[in-house]
């Protein structure tokens, strides 16, 4: 691929298309690449503006699996126990002592 | 550059080597590995009990002798950051000192001095420490739902049932490698001591005690990290024609096998539970010698040891529900996850069905042996424990009527108080049944042996105990000998009386020397001195050292010697006798001996996926837990002010090095000018 100051804003927007769309495919890592690797062109007068609202919904969509994911994992830390056999049948390698 | 960078590596190399021949060989300058007793983890339906440590902890060595050494522990340790393991008497150890040591926050570990040396009793112990229940196992009992339950153990502290997150290691020196361990810390100590714990280097220990099973039995049995508390339980008869129809009513003669403490490795059980089956084999040796063959009386006599009693009456609890329901084999084809070779059936995995020649219903009686040692008795008399007056009653007056002399057999509740069955297998026969008849001898009255269920019942007076064991065994043997000839008095044959010698040995052979002659007549045994008499983990077809004794010692004299001619057919091994038969003291005898499986009533076996469930949470549960090897070494720590300057020095050190070689770096390139 060729260098981000080689591009025409309309390249750029579909790149930042492609790679929000892919990040629909349980890639929250893909949207964060998406906004650190766009975000500086928004300064160019020729990409268009809707590569922002790509961006935006991109650290939205990596927001919201952040939570999820930190829930999920603060959840399973401190209920594991709790939950008996159902949380050992999911778990990989099970803590012995605890 | 591409030289250097070479040597680097090759240097680093080298030394990392290095760094690991340095480690292990400077191991034993630093620590002193010793032998341990450690206080485990165990579980069950609710829970876990007992000792842990989920890290490695460690401390410096403190001596704590007296209650008021650990009530002002934390205003008289020297230091406030330090971490302390202090080294207690044994009869200090109790869930309320745990506590206040615990709160200090300088707790790292306790280390217990059972006994200062070879022979039990010093340093000078309580008149009673008893680290189980006021009730033991009152909650699996026959009186489980009553609401005035009496209080058997008033002494009792319950420290076995207390879960603890330090480790708590103990001290015995009851043989070469614990004496050494004994005096390791001991020296270590009085070092402290003489230092006044502030001038260091000081002496510390380091501990690690890691127990893998956690939460509760079902927990740990589904991830395959415990086992269940139990072993092998033995019954014999001396009637070899046994069924389940034939009307005679049976005679229960009963004791138990194992006994219980906080270390389960010097769990001994002088008065609890040895004294009650030394008893057992001399009723058994007694009656073996009547000369009408017992055999042929209108009634069978039927003695049961159990095993895991001490843990919610396992044994019994298993056997009675075994023999009182059913049995129904569904001997499946394909899969089988019955572990035993050769089961008589696979699903229940038993060993033999034997068992099921055994009528519940025939039951009439139930004869029990509780401590009997009389080794701290104030009178020399036994009491005989009655559930109802009524239904034991003419029982009792058997037995009342055959004491002898010093050692008489009083009615327990002559004082008009009464108490019921002090904690016995006999309540597990009763709980099925409540109008067997049963008898609970004991030389205690009112409450339990001061130290039921401790480390400290460890001190036998042979002379006192086996008169006293021997007295009652001949008493017992007597009413039996009557019982089951349906008779209240008689004249009983001279022969059928206990040999006190037996007695002797048999008490010895149990507590102090497993490799005793008595022993050896019946298999080889090599440098097994004292065993522990925790009944251990249940496996199928396991057989403790214990049970294998209890099966030799009532198959050898309930047993039938086959006859070559004149004399009884010899053997080496059980492949030179006929089916069915066993090779017991070099001849190959018939009789009706067998094992029984005992572990928790509330534990049951999966035959799908080949792990133990938790069938029933209100049955007994008792699991225990797997660990990695325990362990407690030694070492010298040096001051915190000697560390702070140590690492100074070593970052000042590492610094110095990166700027001399960043320099060295530049001046080389300047210099050689390479790469």
């Amino acid at each position: 691929m060729p260098s981000l100051d080689k591009m025409s804003g309309t390249e750029i927007l579909s790149v930042g298309k492609k790679m929000f769309y892919g990040g629909f495919a349980f890639l929250p890592l893909l949207w964060l690449v998406n906004v650190i690797y766009l975000w500086p062109t928004l300064k160019r007068t020729d990409v268009p503006a809707q590569l922002r609202r790509y961006l935006i919904y991109s650290i939205l969509g990596c927001l919201a699996w952040f939570i999820i994911t930190t829930t999920w994992y603060a959840l399973f830390v401190n209920k594991r126990v709790t939950w008996g056999a159902t949380a050992d049948r999911i778990t990989v390698v099970i803590p012995k002592g605890v | 550059m591409l030289l250097l960078s070479l040597l680097l590596c090759l240097a680093c190399h080298i030394h990392f080597t290095n760094a690991q021949d340095i480690a292990t060989s400077l191991y034993p300058y630093i620590y002193t590995d010793l032998g341990t007793w450690p206080c485990v983890r165990l579980l069950n339906a609710t829970g876990s009990v007992g000792c842990q440590s989920t890290s490695g902890t460690n401390g410096i060595l403190y001596q704590l002798n007296t209650q008021d050494d650990i009530e002002n522990f934390n205003q008289n340790i020297p230091t406030s950051w330090e971490q302390w393991v202090v080294v207690i008497p044994y009869g200090l150890l109790t869930p309320s000192n745990i506590q206040t040591l615990e709160s200090s926050k300088r707790l790292s570990g306790v280390i217990a001095i059972i006994n200062s040396t070879a022979t039990p009793g010093s340093p000078s112990r309580p008149s009673s420490y008893s680290p189980e229940s006021k009730c033991p196992n009152c909650e699996f009992g026959l009186y489980a739902n009553d609401a005035d339950q009496y209080t058997w153990n008033p002494n009792g502290n319950s420290m076995i049932y207390e879960p603890i997150n330090i480790p708590i290691f103990a001290l015995d020196p009851i043989d070469v490698l614990s004496a050494t361990a004994y005096r390791q810390i001991m020296e270590n100590l009085n070092y402290n001591i003489e230092q006044n714990y502030r001038n260091y280097p000081l002496r510390a220990v380091d501990f690690s005690l890691f127990m893998w099973a956690a939460v509760d039995s079902a927990t740990c049995l589904r991830r395959g990290w415990c086992f269940p508390v139990g072993g092998s339980s033995v019954y014999s008869t001396p009637s070899p024609n046994l069924t389940g129809n034939d009307g005679k009513p049976i005679i229960i003669v009963s004791a138990t096998m194992d006994s219980r403490s906080v270390f389960h490795d010097l769990t001994l059980g002088v008065e609890n539970d040895i004294s009650g089956m030394v008893a057992m084999f001399a009723v058994a040796d007694a009656l073996s010698k009547s000369p009408t063959s017992v055999a042929s009386f209108p009634k069978h006599i039927v003695y049961t040891l159990f095993n895991g009693e001490a843990w919610g009456y396992s044994g019994s609890q298993r056997f009675v529900n075994d023999i009182s329901t059913p049995f129904q084999c569904q001997n499946i084809t394909g899969t089988n996850t019955c572990p035993i070779k050769g089961a008589a059936c696979t699903q229940p995995c038993v060993r033999d069905t034997d068992f099921t020649n055994i009528n519940f219903d025939n039951i009439e009686s139930v004869v029990e042996f509780s401590s009997v040692a009389q080794s701290n008795a104030s009178g020399k008399g036994f009491w005989a424990h009655t559930d109802d007056s009524t239904t034991s009653g003419s029982l009792l007056q058997l037995f009342v009527g055959q004491g002898n002399g010093t050692y008489s057999i009083q009615d327990a509740a002559s004082d008009g108080v009464h108490r019921k069955l002090p904690p016995s297998s006999a309540q597990s026969f009763l709980k099925k049944k409540r109008s067997i008849a049963s008898i609970v001898l004991s030389d205690f009255h009112t409450s339990l042996d001061g130290y039921y269920h401790s480390d400290y019942d460890d001190t036998l007076d042979l002379a006192t105990a086996s008169s006293a064991i021997c007295s009652l065994a001949s008493s017992a043997a007597r009413s039996i000998w009557l019982s089951a000839q349906g008779l209240n008095n008689g004249t009983v044959p001279s022969q059928v009386t206990a040999d006190c010698n037996l007695v002797a040995s048999l008490l010895d052979c149990m507590t102090q020397n497993y490799s005793c002659s008595l022993i050896q007549q019946y298999y080889g045994v090599n440098n097994a001195a004292r065993i522990s008499h925790y009944s251990s983990v249940f496996s199928f077809g396991g057989v403790s050292l214990l049970s294998l004794f209890a099966f030799n010692f009532l198959g050898d004299k309930n047993g039938v010697r086959r006859m070559n001619g004149t004399s009884p057919a010899s053997c080496q091994s059980i492949t030179e006798c006929q089916a069915h038969e066993y090779c017991i003291r070099g001849t190959c005898v018939s009789t009706l001996t067998r094992y029984h499986d005992a572990y928790g009533a509330g534990i049951g076996y999966n035959y799908g996926t080949g792990l133990f469930d938790v069938i029933d949470e209100s049955a007994p549960t008792w699991t225990e837990s797997t660990w990695n090897p325990p362990s407690m070494r030694v070492y010298t720590v040096t001051s915190t002010r000697h560390q702070v300057v140590e690492l100074v020095i070593g970052i000042l050190w590492l610094v110095s090095s990166i700027i001399i070689v960043l320099y060295l770096k530049r001046y080389l390139k300047k210099t050689l000018k390479i790469a």
